[in-house]
C-alpha cells in the first residue's frame, strides 16, 4: 500500500496534475461558499470539461472539488447564517452566534481546523478500508451485485422529503436507463425510430439539465440575496481552543467516517448526529446554539470525514454513499470505468492518485483557507446576473462537447425544464440520477442471476450475502416510510393528551 | 404545493401507463434465445412506478384531509406581486425569458456560429437576470466569450459549430 501511495504522490506531483488539483481546490472553495452553487452543481458543470482529460486527472479534479466544497460551505454559514452547502447547516447554529458577538475569526478558525482534521481522518479511513472492503467484495457474484445495486438505490431514503417521491424518482431513472439497444438481445427499446436514442440517453444531459439548468431557472424566478464579506482576522491554531475541542474533533471525525461509509446516510446526517453527540457529552449543553466552539467543531469535522467515508462504498463496491458520489459514479461510467471490487486491481494508479490528492486537498484547506476568505470578498460581490449566463454557457457548450451532439443539448434543456417543475414539489432529483447510474448494473446482474438459477428468483434469498444486503435495503426503506408515520402518531397522541 | 403534486402523480401514471403498453410489445422470454427477455426489467420498473405513484396519491389525499383546518388559516400574501419597480413585469417571467434565450442560443450556435451566438446570448441573459450597468454587462459578455473560446475551443479542441 505504501508503494502505491508513493506512486500516487508522484502522479499528483506532476506539474499539470498539481496545477489542476490546486485549481480544483479554489473552484471548490468558491462554489461551496456561494449559496446556490453546491458541490453537486460544480461537479455537474465540470463533468463535460473532464471528458477530454485523462481519467486520473479528471477524478482528481472532481473529488478535490467535492472535498473542498464540503469545507467551504461553512464560510457563509458562519458569517451570514446562509450555509453554502446543506452539510454546513448545523455549523451555522453556533458559528453565526459567534459572529454576532464579534468572534467570526475564531469561529472560522475552528471550522477550518475541524474540516481539515475531519477530512484527513476520513481520507485515512478511505485509504485503509477501501482495499479491505473491495477484497471481501471480490467473492461477490451476480446476485450479490444485484443486491448491492438495490442497496445503492435505497440512498433515496436519506435524500430528505418524501421517500415515495424518491422511490418514484429512482424508478424514473431506472426506466430512462433502459432506453436504447438491449445489450443482451439487441432489441431496440423506446427509441421511436430515433437513431440518437439507440445508444441510450447520455448521462450528461440528464445531470446538467436536472441540476444546473433548473437551478439557474429557479434563481432567475426568485430574487437571490446579494451578500458581501466583512473583513475578519482568522486564527486557526489557538492552543486554548484546540485543547477545548480536541475530544470533540476526535469523536466527531470517527463518527463522521462511520456514518459516511454507510450507503445512503450522508454528510448532512453525520453533521447532525455529531452535533447532538457533542451536546450530549458536553458539561455545558445549555451553551450550544449560543456560540459554543464545540458546536462548530463537531459538525465540521463530521461532515468532512463523512464526505470522505462516502467514497469507500463508491470505490470498493461501486455503490454511491451520497448524492454527489452518485454523480461521481456517473462520471466514472462516462469515462468507461466501473468502480467495484475488481476496480482496485486494474486502476491502482488512478485510485491512489485520488487518495493522495484528497490528503493534499485537506492540507491545502489549512494552508489556503485564510487567504481565500480575503479573495472571497471580491467573488461574493459578483452578482448572479453575471454568474447565471456563464453557468448556462458552460451547460450548453459542455453538453454539446461530450458527443458533439445538438440532440444532447435539446435533451438537457428538456430535463432542465422538468427539473425546474420537479423542484417545486421538492422532488429529490438525485434519485433519478441514482436510477440512471445503477439501472444498467441492476438489470444485467438480475438477468445473469436468473440465468444462473434457471429463472428461480429464490437465488437472491438463499445466498447469505445477497439476502443480507437485500434485507438491509428493505429495512432502510421501511424505516424511512414508517418512522415519520410513528412520529406523526406520537405527535397526535401528545396533542390529544 | 398539493395541486402540483397531483399533476405530477397524474403525469407519472399516464406516462407509466403509456410506456407499459409499449413494453408489452417488446419480446418476452419465450421469444428470444436468452432465458430472460428485454421486457422483464422495464416491466418491473414501470409496475413499481405505478405502485409508488398510487401510494403517493393515497398519502397525499390522506394528508389533504388532515390539513383541512390548516388550510383555513389566512394565506400569506404574494410578495412578488408587491415588489415595486420598473422591471416587475419582466421579473415575473424572467425564468421563461431566460429559457427562451437558451433555446435561441442553441439554435443560434448552429445558425451563426458559437462565438457570435455566445456574445448575443450573454448580453441579453445578463440584462434579463437584472444587470443594468453597461460595465457589468460588457464584462460578463467578454468573460463568456473568452471562456468558450479559450476553454472549449483552444484548450479542449472541441469542434464547436
Amino acid at each position: 500500500m505504501i508503494d502505491s501511495l508513493l506512486h500516487g504522490l508522484a502522479v499528483v506531483l506532476q506539474p499539470m496534475n498539481f496545477l489542476i488539483l490546486l485549481s480544483a481546490v479554489f473552484i471548490g472553495f468558491i462554489g461551496g461558499a456561494l449559496p446556490g452553487i453546491s458541490g453537486v452543481i460544480l461537479v455537474v458543470i465540470l463533468l463535460p470539461v473532464t471528458y477530454g482529460m485523462e481519467p486520473t486527472t479528471a477524478f482528481m479534479l472532481l473529488t478535490a472539488i467535492y472535498a473542498s466544497t464540503v469545507f467551504s460551505g461553512l464560510i457563509t454559514a458562519i458569517l451570514y447564517r446562509a450555509p453554502g452547502t446543506p452539510e454546513a447547516v448545523m455549523t451555522s447554529f453556533d458559528g453565526y452566534p459567534m459572529t454576532q458577538r464579534g468572534e467570526a475569526g475564531k469561529a472560522l478558525g475552528i471550522g477550518i481546523l475541524s474540516s481539515a482534521v475531519g477530512g484527513m481522518v476520513g481520507t485515512i479511513a478511505l485509504i485503509v478500508f477501501t482495499p479491505m472492503l473491495a477484497s471481501v467484495a471480490l467473492q461477490f457474484s451476480s446476485p450479490e451485485f444485484f443486491a448491492l445495486a438495490v442497496l445503492g438505490l435505497t440512498v433515496v431514503a436519506s435524500l430528505g422529503g418524501s421517500v415515495l417521491l424518491g422511490l418514484i424518482g429512482a424508478m424514473i431513472g431506472l426506466f430512462i436507463a433502459s432506453v436504447g439497444i438491449d445489450p443482451v438481445t439487441g432489441t431496440l427499446r423506446y427509441t421511436f425510430g430515433n437513431l440518437n436514442l439507440a445508444s441510450g440517453i447520455n448521462l450528461i444531459p440528464i445531470i446538467v439539465g436536472l441540476f444546473a439548468i433548473s437551478e439557474v431557472l429557479k434563481r432567475a424566478q426568485g430574487n437571490a440575496p446579494h451578500q458581501t464579506v466583512k473583513k475578519v482576522r482568522i486564527r486557526i491554531f489557538d492552543g486554548a481552543i484546540l485543547k477545548k475541542i480536541r475530544a470533540t474533533l476526535a469523536r466527531s471525525s470517527i463518527l463522521g467516517v462511520g456514518i459516511g461509509i454507510l450507503p445512503g446516510i450522508g454528510a448532512s446526517t453525520a453533521a447532525m448526529v455529531s452535533y447532538s453527540e457533542a451536546v450530549r457529552w458536553s458539561k455545558h449543553p445549555e451553551r450550544f446554539g449560543h456560540g459554543e466552539p464545540e458546536g462548530v467543531a463537531a459538525p465540521e469535522s463530521a461532515n468532512n470525514a463523512a464526505a470522505m467515508g462516502a467514497l469507500v462504498p463508491l470505490f470498493a463496491l461501486g455503490i454511491p454513499g451520497s448524492g454527489t458520489t452518485a454523480i461521481i459514479l456517473g462520471a466514472f461510467i462516462m469515462h468507461g470505468l466501473q468502480p467495484g471490487p475488481a476496480f482496485m486491481s486494474g486502476n491502482g494508479e488512478l485510485i491512489y492518485a485520488v487518495f493522495v490528492g484528497l490528503l493534499l486537498v485537506n492540507v491545502m484547506i489549512l494552508a489556503f483557507a485564510k487567504p481565500f476568505v480575503a479573495v472571497l470578498s471580491r467573488v461574493l460581490n459578483v452578482p448572479y446576473a453575471a454568474l447565471g449566463p456563464i453557468i448556462l454557457i458552460c451547460c450548453v457548450v459542455g453538453t454539446y462537447s461530450v458527443q458533439n451532439s445538438m440532440f444532447d443539448v435539446w435533451l438537457m434543456l428538456g430535463f432542465g425544464v422538468a427539473g425546474f417543475f420537479l423542484e417545486k414539489i421538492r422532488f429529490p432529483l438525485v434519485a433519478i440520477i441514482l436510477g440512471v447510474v445503477l439501472g444498467p448494473i441492476a438489470e444485467s446482474e438480475l438477468r445473469r442471476s436468473l440465468a444462473m438459477s434457471q429463472g428461480d428468483p429464490s437465488i437472491f434469498f438463499t445466498r447469505p450475502i445477497s439476502a443480507s444486503l437485500l434485507a438491509v435495503a428493505i429495512v432502510v426503506v421501511t424505516l424511512a416510510i414508517v418512522m415519520p408515520l410513528v412520529k406523526r402518531y406520537r405527535r397526535g397522541a401528545n396533542a390529544a393528551s | 404545493m398539493r395541486k402540483p403534486l397531483y399533476v405530477f402523480i397524474g403525469c407519472v401514471m399516464v406516462t407509466a401507463g403509456f410506456f407499459l403498453a409499449l413494453t408489452w410489445q417488446l419480446p418476452g422470454s419465450d421469444e428470444v434465445s436468452t432465458l430472460i427477455g428485454p421486457r422483464l426489467w422495464p416491466l418491473m420498473v414501470l409496475v413499481l412506478m405505478l405502485v409508488f405513484s398510487v401510494l403517493l396519491l393515497i398519502q397525499t389525499r390522506r394528508k389533504a384531509s388532515e390539513d383541512v383546518d390548516a388550510e383555513s388559516a389566512p394565506s400569506t400574501s404574494n410578495t412578488a406581486a408587491e415588489q415595486p419597480g420598473r422591471w416587475r413585469a419582466l421579473e415575473a417571467y424572467r425564468h421563461w425569458l431566460l429559457l427562451a434565450l437558451v433555446i435561441a442560443y442553441t439554435v443560434g450556435m448552429e445558425a451563426i456560429g458559437f462565438l457570435p451566438a455566445t456574445v448575443f446570448f450573454t448580453l441579453l441573459a445578463t440584462w434579463v437576470l437584472g444587470a443594468r450597468q453597461l460595465r457589468s454587462i460588457v464584462l460578463t459578455t467578454f468573460a463568456g466569450a473568452l471562456m468558450v473560446a479559450v476553454v472549449f475551443d483552444a484548450l479542449l479542441n472541441i469542434p464547436l459549430p
